[in-house]
């Protein structure tokens, strides 16, 4: 049950909480060593033209003014849904770069998380039903080692094993520059070509961790009396692992799920920086990697906003999962 | 009234608790339970009735065993519970045997309405149609409100939740009701309730109940026969009046006496049941009350119980020799 009262100071809170990660957001970058006109002009000509390097710094603002001017100037434009000019995709916007990358990443993750979950649910709660057998303790340690994994490092043995010595997918990128984008057959397919081994890396070293919260809770459920209760009434096993016994284990597990699609956002960021994946973790690398401040303020402003969102969610949903929860 | 309606025959459950210790919960238990009576099962904790109970719809599952034969003799079918295969059991219980847990406050599920936990056992037992009908046919039997349906159990109090048990106990017509302690949670209103709503039932539906109860009390207030359970046997098996009026065994006798009804006199004696139950995880040799009887004599060392399993029968070397006056007691109070 869920009280107006409840969803009003949450709200509060969730108000509060973002405004306190905007100032973070702000200063953040700015603590960073470096000068990002610097970074620009070597870029673009490999040496400091002279004078250029104070044109620059004037041009975005950097000169003359204090930290706290700077802060109001961001909180006004932040407010008139300005997030700035990237410096490194100069003269694209913040809200542009991120509208071009976003939906990739959405689709990268969202498609992995909501894979993984599914397939961690599904493997956890067969693993529940039998926990102590000899297969479910040898899967639960396969799990263990899977979780154990680094994003990363798993990326890099598919890329090398199916990329490179056997070359069924390819090494990375999001489509075939070749392909006109549109809905074609041909464009589709190949997206989900490059998307097979970036996807097969999330779900691979995430569900396994969804698997084993649900095998846990899913174990102790056979001690509770409806259980007992379910099997007295002769209810089908099936139906005793999925409505009383998995219902209720899911619980815990549907926490986990929702905070993970949280971060659906923030990308995978090692993967998608290893599969060269174009999508905000990776375009966040480009940016921390090049001091553009707009860019990271913006991103990292995206995700904030986004998970504390998915935790307010994830609050509500609980109380619509498990009648018990009351939310005053 | 005669028929045996559930005959057990040499049950033997053993809790496997981990490797090297196991307990015996029922040594070598024989009853016949006749078809409309109300047979109470009356010990102290751990004395083995609830595993009866849960012997009889075969819950006691790996790594715990049972041994033995339970033959249940229904209206239609004869069947022997423990040669069942998985689909036949699943049949079996609910539509031939119903039980009232113990524990009510936990035996529903959070996360399910009322009405859904009907639904499903309905469905369980192929009656597919008048769920409606039959749903607030069954709460109202059990004296409750239609609205119930749509609630969930946290929205239940303890005495409605088991109200709903029964209800569900008795949603697919079963011939047995096993009923274990299902008053023990209550307060003594809800708990006169509760029972003079499953004597009402019994008599409506034409149940045969086997009701667990620690509580020598309730027990004789609805049991037509009662059976004293001590050790994982039954020691004395009797028709209520008898027992409750000339128990024949020490254990009886002594379990009675430390029962206070408002008819106990002011000059009867109150006592208290010295030492503890036996260590079930060894075996029994002789008697197992020996250790804790007020007459027990070394004949008792040797004796073994004789397999009975129809009428009425005392364990006893010497059956009704103790006379509660004579007991040295030094708890035991004057009221």
């Amino acid at each position: 049950m869920i009280t107006r009262r409840y969803l009003m100071v949450r709200s509060a809170y969730a108000v509060a909480t973002t405004f306190v990660a905007i100032i973070i957001n702000f200063l953040l970058p700015r603590i960073i060593p470096g000068n990002p006109a610097v970074t620009i002009l070597l870029t673009n000509f490999h040496y400091l033209p002279p004078g250029k390097v104070k044109l620059l710094e004037q041009e975005f603002g950097l000169t003359n003014s204090s930290m706290l001017y700077q802060f109001e100037r961001y909180l006004v434009e932040l407010f008139h849904g300005n997030l700035g000019i990237s410096y490194y995709y100069y003269p694209e916007t913040v809200s542009q770069v991120i509208g071009t990358h976003l939906p990739w990443t959405l689709f990268l993750l969202g498609t992995s998380i909501s894979l993984s979950s599914v397939l961690g649910v599904i493997t956890g709660r067969m693993l529940g039903f039998r926990a102590g057998s000899k297969t479910e303790s040898a899967t639960s340690t396969i799990f263990i080692g899977l979780t154990s994994l680094p994003f990363f490092w798993f990326a890099i043995i598919l890329i090398l094993l199916f990329a490179v010595e056997v070359p069924l997918f390819p090494v990375g990128g999001v489509f075939y520059i070749l392909d006109t984008p549109g809905l074609n057959f041909k464009y589709i397919s190949s997206i989900a070509y490059h998307a097979a081994l970036p996807i097969l890396t999330i779900v691979a070293t995430t569900f396994p961790a969804f698997a084993l919260t649900m095998r846990n809770t899913m174990a102790n459920q056979n001690k509770e009396d409806y259980i007992l209760m379910a099997k007295a009434k002769g209810l089908p096993e099936r139906i005793i692992s999925k409505k009383y016994a998995g219902r209720n284990a899911v619980l815990p597990v549907a926490t986990h799920i929702i905070l993970a699609f949280g971060y659906i956002v923030a990308g995978a960021f090692f993967v998608e920086v290893v599969f060269s994946y174009k999508g905000i973790g990776y375009v966040l690398y480009e940016a921390v990697t090049t001091k553009d401040y707009p860019l990271i303020d913006g991103i990292f402003l995206m995700i904030t906003v986004t998970v504390i969102i998915a935790n307010f969610l994830a609050d509500l949903l609980y109380a619509v999962l498990d009648p018990r929860v009351e939310l005053r | 009234m005669n028929e045996v309606l559930l005959s057990i025959r040499n049950l033997n459950a053993t809790y496997n608790a981990d490797s090297n210790r196991s307990i015996h919960a029922i040594r070598d238990l024989n009853i016949d339970v006749l078809r409309g009576e109300v047979l109470a099962l009356v010990g102290e904790s751990g004395s083995g009735k609830s595993t009866m109970g849960l012997s009889i719809l075969r819950l006691i599952e790996s790594p715990h065993e049972i041994k033995g034969n339970i033959t249940f003799n229904g209206v239609d079918e004869q069947v022997s519970v423990f040669d069942l295969d998985p689909y036949k059991i699943r049949e079996f219980r609910w539509k031939k045997v119903a039980m009232v847990f113990q524990s009510a406050m936990n035996i529903l599920n959070p996360v399910m309405r009322v009405e859904a936990q009907f639904i499903d056992t309905f469905e369980a037992h192929g009656i597919i149609d008048d769920y409606d009908k039959r749903i607030n046919h069954y709460l109202e039997l059990a004296g409750l409100g239609k609205k119930v349906r749509r609630l969930y159990p946290h929205e239940l109090s303890g005495g409605m939740k088991q109200r709903v048990n029964i209800a569900l106990a008795l949603s697919c017509e079963p011939e047995l009701l096993i009923a274990d302690e299902p008053t023990t949670a209550l307060d003594v209103v809800v708990q006169r309730e509760v029972l003079y709503e499953l004597r009402r039932l019994k008599e409506e539906l034409n149940l045969t109940i086997i009701f667990i109860t620690h509580d020598l009390g309730v027990a004789s207030s609805i049991a037509d026969r009662i059976a004293v359970f001590y050790a994982g046997r039954i020691v004395e098996i009797n028709k209520k009046d008898e027992i409750t009026n000339n128990p024949m065994h020490p254990y009886s006798k002594l379990l009675l006496s430390t029962a206070i009804t408002l008819k106990t006199d002011k000059d009867s004696v109150l006592t208290q049941l010295e030492g503890t139950p036996p260590d079930l995880s060894v075996e029994i040799k002789g008697c197992s009350f020996y250790p804790r009887c007020p007459v027990r004599e070394n004949a008792c060392k040797s004796f073994t119980p004789n397999d009975q399993a129809k009428g009425e029968w005392v364990e006893c070397i010497k059956p009704g020799a103790m006379n509660l006056k004579e007991v040295d007691n030094p708890r035991g109070e004057r009221r």
